[in-house]
């Protein structure tokens, strides 16, 4: 028989990452305990936020293979409307990260309905997303309440748990690599579920999937309210993290496509490579900052449009390709299984 | 009436001037294979289309087990229980042959994972896909990619199976494991209509034939019978071998 019915947990591609992935989040935060400068656990924090961004990207930009280049509005539309919930109506934080995913969720919904219905697809619903996100700046630019230029302010003045102010940096990066860890499982759920296949039909031929009783849109559009309304609930909890946002920051067009990089290079379709993607990445480029200054960002942001254009020509799959290349070889003997598959998630079928 | 399971009412599709399918009434008894031939361009693939849902009719209507089908969407009218296969094939390139199985198995969700991978290995077994099972889709050859075609297509457990020149370059020894394949899809249960080239195979399989000519049925009948027609010889070899047909018909 070609399928062995007994098989090795890790010898599933996907068991495999989830477990090194979350073991690496475990490594972060004990190591993270031992850090005192603030400075490294500042990077910390914002390598955990991209890693998590990067992951929750992955499911409509790298599953489901819609180009979701404009991703940047559900990360900061749940940073603003936590600032301004939490500033101008006292809500409890924590609530606000909910309530951030919900909102970020619909306007992922909405965004959905407008492209898919009219048939905006590839290059035009990539522009259409980016070109949204900077709709949205220009918009809390202009808008007063919001603090306009300026942004908005949150003050911290003691330890609270409960309102998500900490004196401390440390507080904040376990939460951050929490958070990481419940995306992380989140993309593996979707990956091993029903909604992983539609998701994997969709992006290969979404005309065969529709034949195959697969509504395409409805899929496509499950993806994106989930990727969405994650980005959202990390915007919330950034804006608790920086204590600061502006419309420059939080909408910004390099900081949007700083976090598709992880996932790019990483490889869009895999669990580790979101995560490994941001982890190196993000600190290389805060270190950078720190060492050349300023001039940094201009470096970095031509580093990016060439590592980005270099990565997407010879490492279509990302990185984490070659990976899967060594895990199927590693366990193509002991499984017998032939020569496996890309996904992998599939080979210990039964009978 | 209510004996059929699938009947097209004075279907009309066009294309800017062009008539792709022009009036076309026929319908489908359950458990029928029904052929349905033509030269290049007479409008089957197009035919197929339109009551698959991958194209909307401009007339006509397309009823299916006594619900209107006219005009919906690809995948609601594979839910209700008609699957096609594509002329030019489309494998989910990236996934195995058995994930492939496995995404038509799930019927857009009426059917839970265990259960469709346990449907899908059944799957693969009857279509003879078992030894490539585990190789990606974009790798297998093309025999194998039109077998994956249809093992996809009756995974979902359709009703009514459209088969778009599914044995187009294919060997003779692989067109007579698909003829077979065909006739164990049938004693399934499976209604089945056949866009085909092949006549062999075509007057192996069907029992009844349609012939379409720019759009329009020209004839309909039992496969010896209507070949020998002289409308379908013209619709083919043209004017003279038409008349040349009739003659001998008339001698005969």
């Amino acid at each position: 028989m070609k399928h062995v019915t007994n098989k090795n947990f890790f010898s599933d591609w996907a068991n495999w990452q989830v477990v090194v992935a979350l073991g690496f989040v475990l490594v972060c935060g004990v190591g993270g305990s031992f850090v005192d400068s603030d400075y490294l656990l500042q990077i910390m924090v914002l390598a955990a936020i991209y890693a998590a961004i990067g992951t929750a990207w992955s499911i409509a930009g790298g599953l489901s293979g819609l180009l979701l280049l404009g991703y940047i509005s559900f990360f900061g539309a749940g940073a603003y409307l936590d600032g301004l919930l939490f500033t101008k109506a006292g809500i409890n934080p924590w609530l606000c990260i909910v309530l951030s995913f919900f909102s970020a969720a619909l306007l992922a919904w909405l965004i959905s309905m407008l492209t898919l219905r009219f048939g905006l697809t590839e290059d035009y619903f990539a522009m259409f997303t980016v070109a949204l996100s900077q709709v949205f700046k220009y918009i809390l630019l202009n808008w007063d309440y919001a603090g306009g230029a300026t942004g908005i302010y949150l003050t911290v003045v003691k330890d609270d748990f409960w309102t998500l102010s900490f004196i401390d940096r440390k507080p904040y990066l376990y939460i951050a690599l929490v958070m990481l860890a419940a995306v992380i499982l989140t993309n593996y759920a979707v990956q091993k579920s029903r909604l992983g296949y539609y998701l994997a039909a969709v992006r290969e031929n979404d005309q065969a999937a529709e034949a195959l009783g697969i509504n395409v849109r409805k899929v496509k559009t499950q993806s994106m309210i989930l990727s969405g309304g994650i980005a959202g609930s990390i915007g919330a909890f950034y804006t608790q993290f920086a204590t600061f946002i502006d419309p420059k920051q939080v909408f910004s067009l390099a900081t949007n496509f700083e976090m598709l990089l992880g996932p790019v290079l990483g490889g869009r379709l895999s669990i580790i490579g979101p995560v490994f993607g941001a982890s190196f990445l993000k600190p290389t480029q805060d270190f950078l900052r720190g060492w050349m200054g300023g001039e940094a960002d201009a470096v970095y942001l031509i580093l990016y449009g060439a590592v980005l254009a270099v990565g997407i020509l010879f490492l279509p799959y990302g990185a984490a390709h070659y990976v899967q290349r060594w895990h199927r070889k590693r366990y193509a003997t002991s499984a017998q299984s032939g020569t496996g598959n890309d996904k992998g998630d599939l080979t210990g079928a039964r009978k | 009436m209510s004996e059929q399971l699938l009947v097209v009412k004075k279907l009309v599709k066009r294309f800017g001037g062009l008539t792709a399918v022009d009036h076309a009434s026929f319908e489908v008894a359950p458990g029928r294979i029904l052929g349905v031939i033509g030269p290049n361009g007479s409008g089957k693939t197009t035919l197929f289309a339109n009551v698959s849902g991958f194209l909307t009719p401009d007339e006509g209507q397309v009823i299916f087990d006594g619900h209107d089908i006219t005009g919906r969407r690809p995948s609601e009218i594979c839910s209700l229980g008609i699957a096609r296969t594509f002329q030019i094939v489309q494998p989910f390139a990236g996934l195995s042959v058995f994930e492939n199985v496995v995404t038509g198995a799930l019927r857009g969700g009426r059917t839970g994972l265990n259960e469709a991978r346990d449907k899908a290995a059944d799957v693969v077994r009857l279509c003879g896909l078992s030894p490539v099972a585990d190789q990606l889709a974009g790798a297998l050859p093309i025999a194998g990619r039109k077998r994956l075609e249809v093992a996809r297509a009756i995974a979902t457990q359709p009703q009514l199976l459209l088969l778009d020149e599914v044995m187009a370059g294919l060997r003779p020894t692989e067109v007579d494991q698909a003829v077979e394949l065909i006739f164990a899809i049938r004693q399934g249960g499976v209604t089945v209509i056949l866009v085909e080239h092949l006549m062999r195979a075509v007057m192996a399989l069907c029992e009844e034939l349609l012939v379409l000519q720019q759009g329009q049925l020209i004839a309909r009948g039992e496969p010896r019978t209507v070949c020998d027609l002289p409308e379908v010889v013209r619709a083919y070899f043209g004017e003279t071998a038409a008349h040349a047909a009739a003659q001998e018909l008339k001698n005969a």
